[in-house]
């Protein structure tokens, strides 16, 4: 395997390493966002109240978050 | 001879009722089952209970703007219970030291390791997975609730985002009811569990941790007694 010997090569591949890392944990944090809507939708089936319309859209706005996080992850590091 | 046992008395009598229009119209009025009663008209713990109109309370009598899936057309909600507020203190603080975590290492070479724009994301990261925590607390607290109809009890169980569990029993199924306190914050504060055994195929419903337990279980004895009262004038429908 290439490792490679200069201090800028390796900088560059621990950088290149830690955003890799930051990008698949904004996608699973997505992934988990995706399921909190999900399952807002299915406590809302179960009990209705005049509050729940209100944590719908605040699972869209994590949601949306979620999304902006990974855009600005991928675009700034 | 005694009438009773005159057939041709007997036969006129009921000749005279079949023909007797309103006679016909009471008796089937009597047939008719009587209207259920409100909570309030049986129920002296509710009437003092003004109906909550506040979504996220822990202790809501007649809730407002409020129904369950498996909700019948003339099934009332008379109490929606949720663990009580103070229950979730853990989760409180650790979402507050969470949130103020970063302000407290910024003065410390915590993330120096990092570049810049690495750091950065460290606390975006950190403050998305606080966001997470503080959202399925919440989430979990809001819709794990305990409903008192007056047919029913309900128990739902959402112990986490992936986990769901819903109990019923009928309230004429109802064999005991205990309520257990312990502790000071539970003292304080006024909470504490009702247990509930049922004849049911569900033995036991378990509303933990809610607010005012000795009002609850005065309200479930107040519609046990209702639900007897029920059967006995024949106004089980």
């Amino acid at each position: 395997m290439f490792l490679p010997t200069d201090q800028a090569s390796l900088q560059n591949l621990l950088e290149t390493l830690f955003k890799d890392c930051f990008i698949i944990g904004a996608i699973i944090y997505i992934i988990f966002a995706v399921v909190v809507i999900r399952q807002i939708a299915i406590m809302k089936k179960t009990v209705s109240t005049s509050f729940s319309p209100v944590i719908q859209t605040l699972g869209y706005i994590h949601l949306a978050a979620a999304v902006g996080v990974l855009l600005f992850f991928i675009t700034i590091l | 001879m005694p009438e009773i046992f005159d057939s041709a008395t007997n036969k006129k009598t009921q000749k005279n009722l079949s023909s007797n229009p309103q006679t016909l119209k009471n008796s089937k009025k009597k047939r008719r089952p009587k209207k259920k009663k409100k909570v309030d008209e049986y129920s002296e713990t509710l009437r003092q209970e003004n109906p909550e109109k506040n979504p996220v309370k822990s202790f809501a009598p007649k809730p407002e703007k409020v129904s369950f899936d498996s909700q019948m057309e003339d099934e009332e909600i008379v109490l929606m219970l949720r663990p009580h507020p103070i229950t979730k203190l853990k989760a409180i603080i650790i979402a507050i030291l969470a949130i103020f975590g970063p302000l407290l290492f910024s003065s410390t070479p915590f993330l120096d390791f990092l570049p810049g724009k690495f750091s950065l994301a460290a606390v975006i990261g950190w403050y998305m997975l606080t966001l997470s925590f503080i959202l399925e607390n919440f989430l979990t607290w809001f819709f794990n609730v305990f409903i008192i109809t007056d047919e029913r009890l309900i128990d739902v169980d959402f112990s986490s985002l992936i986990f769901k569990k819903v109990s019923s029993a009928k309230i004429e199924n109802i064999e005991d009811v205990t309520v257990a306190t312990g502790g000071v914050l539970a003292s304080i504060v006024d909470f504490g569990t009702v247990f509930i055994q049922t004849s049911a195929e569900v033995p036991e419903i378990e509303f933990e941790y809610v607010p005012h337990p000795n009002k609850v279980a005065k309200v479930l004895n107040e519609l046990i007694l209702e639900e007897e009262r029920e059967k006995i004038e024949g106004r089980v429908s």
